[in-house]
């Protein structure tokens, strides 16, 4: 059993990040006008954005190699919501509302509260 | 960094395409719990080699099914919606991780968990009111 705290655990705070710009990639994929429905997903922001999140979830099973428990893994994700809201203000002009900025603080306490059961 | 073309809130029948992405997005993770619990060995020219039973290769194949099936829907979501409010949206996974726990492997409810999911599903809420359609 793992005591203590491990520093594996920041390897998720990783993931979540790396999956944050891989949704960026896919976005501005979603965002282009594409010549047909298949090349909506066969070009390469699509493809490398897939490619970055597997890498991604690559890291988190590192990560459950090195012992962090499923629930600490689970709580660093979250990252991944601020930074979505940050990155989609800085790439498409999303605007950072403060329903959006409490609604994220709601969310990210919720799992950590879940994850405390 | 193009100019934005905000539009109208977020519907009920939009929540319901994100949620179905979400909920076959978990699917797959169950795919991937059922796959490693089907340990097996396949004998190749004479050896045999430790994997997956047919049963785990069956589920495994079933997880590509359901995250290739995500990525078809995830993609068409976030072409019309704020990826900021779609994204928020998927958090919601792990209520339906629960729920998939809870029905098929039989883990328990703690209040704790009831709690959680609650407040996710507030935040959710709140972060919704402000969607624009792009």
């Amino acid at each position: 059993m793992q005591t203590g705290f491990n520093p594996w655990v920041f390897l998720f705070a990783a993931s979540a990040t790396v999956a944050a710009f891989s949704q960026m990639l896919l976005k501005k994929s979603a965002t282009e006008k594409h010549g047909s429905f298949i090349k909506e997903y066969l070009n390469w922001k699509v493809i490398f954005g897939y490619g970055l999140m597997f890498a991604g979830m690559m890291l988190t099973v590192y990560g459950y190699s090195k012992g962090v428990e499923v629930k600490s893994g689970s709580v660093m994700e979250t990252i991944g919501n601020v930074w979505v809201v940050f990155l989609s203000w800085l790439f498409f002009r999303e605007p950072v509302t403060k329903k959006k900025v409490l609604g994220n603080i709601l969310i990210i306490s919720g799992i950590i509260i879940f994850n405390l059961a | 960094m193009g100019e934005r073309k905000p539009g109208g809130k977020i519907t009920l029948l939009s929540v319901v395409a994100i949620q179905a992405a979400v909920i076959v997005y978990t699917g797959g993770s169950i795919c991937g719990k059922m796959a490693g619990s089907c340990k097996g060995s396949v004998t190749i020219f004479g050896r045999v080699i430790r994997a997956l039973s047919w049963q785990g290769y069956f589920w495994l194949f079933m997880e590509l099914v359901c995250l290739g099936s995500y990525a078809l829907i995830w993609q068409q979501i976030i072409k019309r919606f704020d990826l900021s409010v779609v994204y928020a949206n998927r958090a919601f996974a792990v209520c339906w991780s629960f729920l998939w726990g809870v029905l098929l492997f039989g883990e328990k409810v703690k209040p704790l968990n009831i709690v959680g999911i609650a407040i996710v599903l507030a935040g959710i809420l709140l972060v919704n009111q402000d969607a624009d359609r792009v």
